[in-house]
């Protein structure tokens, strides 16, 4: 056979392969992830495809490309968000994190996959799901104590008490009870408290002392006081 | 959550446990043992993990179907001692008479995480990203279900839990 019959040969096996494999059935269905990114003045957060439709259940890698387009060295926290927002469980990251940091050079761009599948049991009315890569903060790389509070609070705190600590973070829905405001409990509570509570943990929070030196842990606290306007 | 069921020989590991005891997973045999990965300082699903996987051992076992066990694997050894691991436990009040947290030096831990398949990638001090995994192993030491992701579906679980003791009591 010539080369150019068995290509066609190939080409008629794929075919009818193809015609022979399964039907989606219900509960398979595929569904589309539509990714976005921003880009702004000092960063940009561009993902390396626009979508992908895959079935229920099966594995995908999403990658994610960070630029650092200012002149310094930064810390630069990225969290993905998803919406359907009541149906963002169902998007699963074979991870620990909605949030990742990265330090970056000027100019230093980075590519970072991550790995997610679409849970089976997913709402079948849900076709299509939006994961957003956010820049939640891009700060110089730098020994002021609010800054590294601030970057402590974006990798550790953030997931449940939310950006502003208003108890509406990524995961928060899914503890029982939910996730409280912090504000109400900046005003009430002085530094030794809430130090306490950092440092020994409180319910599901973990308690930070073991994986921060006391040090990061005060700062933690100068960023929570910020969050409420320095009230103390 | 995906729920995975599989037929395979759990890996064979020695660690270390909240108290400071050696403990073999080979010691569970002829219980119910549900495995989790995750870390006292995770910020993010391990908290919630831990609820669950605790959550489906008390409520089968106060139905007196049999015995079942909770073993939660750190991944990070660098934070995790057995007296943060003991903490950790007191404060969320699990009963450490079916609750065993286990650490163990990077070597044991990495052979743990690589036999069950479980990725871990350090991040920095107390900041890890790994597979949020479970497994449901029978009282033989047969992995028979895999589930992955931080928000566990507890009735499932609880039904492949009464599911592997019924099978236990029957054979």
């Amino acid at each position: 056979m010539t080369a150019a019959g068995w290509r066609a040969w190939v080409l008629l096996c794929g075919v009818l392969l193809a015609l022979a494999a399964p039907p989606l059935v219900a509960g398979q269905a595929a569904v589309t992830i539509e990714f976005r990114g921003e880009v702004h003045a000092k960063w940009e957060a561009i993902p390396r495809r626009r979508s992908i439709t895959v079935p229920r259940g099966e594995i995908f890698e999403a990658v994610v490309r960070v630029r650092n387009k200012s002149d310094h060295e930064a810390v630069v926290m990225v969290l993905t968000e998803v919406r359907p927002q009541a149906t963002a469980g169902s998007l699963v990251h074979l991870g620990c994190g909605p949030t990742f940091t990265l330090i970056l050079k000027p100019g230093e761009a980075v590519a970072v996959p991550a790995s997610y599948f679409v849970a089976e049991g997913a709402p079948e009315e849900v076709g299509t799901f939006d994961m957003t890569y956010a820049v939640y903060s891009f700060e110089a790389l730098s020994p002021d104590p609010l800054q590294v509070g601030r970057r402590i609070y974006a990798a550790r705190c953030v997931s449940c008490h939310g950006a502003l600590g208003r108890g509406d973070g990524p995961i928060a829905r899914f503890l029982q009870g939910g996730v409280q405001d912090l504000v109400p409990a900046l005003r009430e509570k002085g530094d030794a408290a809430l130090l306490d509570a950092v440092s020994g943990g409180m319910g599901p929070m973990p308690a930070f002392a073991p994986a921060l030196a006391a040090s990061e842990r005060r700062a933690v606290l100068l960023h929570l006081r910020s969050l409420d306007g320095g009230v103390r | 959550m995906a729920r995975e069921r599989v037929v395979t020989e759990a890996p064979e590991c020695v660690l270390t446990d909240q108290d400071g005891r050696r403990v073999s997973l080979r010691d569970l045999r002829g219980k119910a043992v549900l495995v989790a990965f995750v870390y006292t300082s995770c910020p993010d699903v391990c908290p919630l993990m831990f609820g669950a996987v605790t959550a489906v051992q008390r409520r089968v076992q106060a139905e007196g179907r049999g015995d079942v066990v909770s073993v939660f694997v750190t991944t990070d050894p660098e934070v995790d001692t057995p007296d943060v691991l003991r903490a950790f436990a007191v404060r969320r009040g699990a009963d450490l008479s079916s609750t065993i947290l286990l650490t163990g030096s990077p070597a044991e831990l990495r052979a743990a995480w690589d036999g069950f398949g479980a990725k871990v990638t350090r991040l920095a001090r107390g900041l890890v990203d790994h597979s949020p995994l479970t497994v449901l192993i029978d009282a033989r030491g047969i992995i028979r279900y895999r589930y992955l992701g931080g928000v566990l579906d507890t009735d499932t679980i609880a039904a492949d839990v009464r599911n592997l003791l019924k099978n236990t009591t029957t054979r």
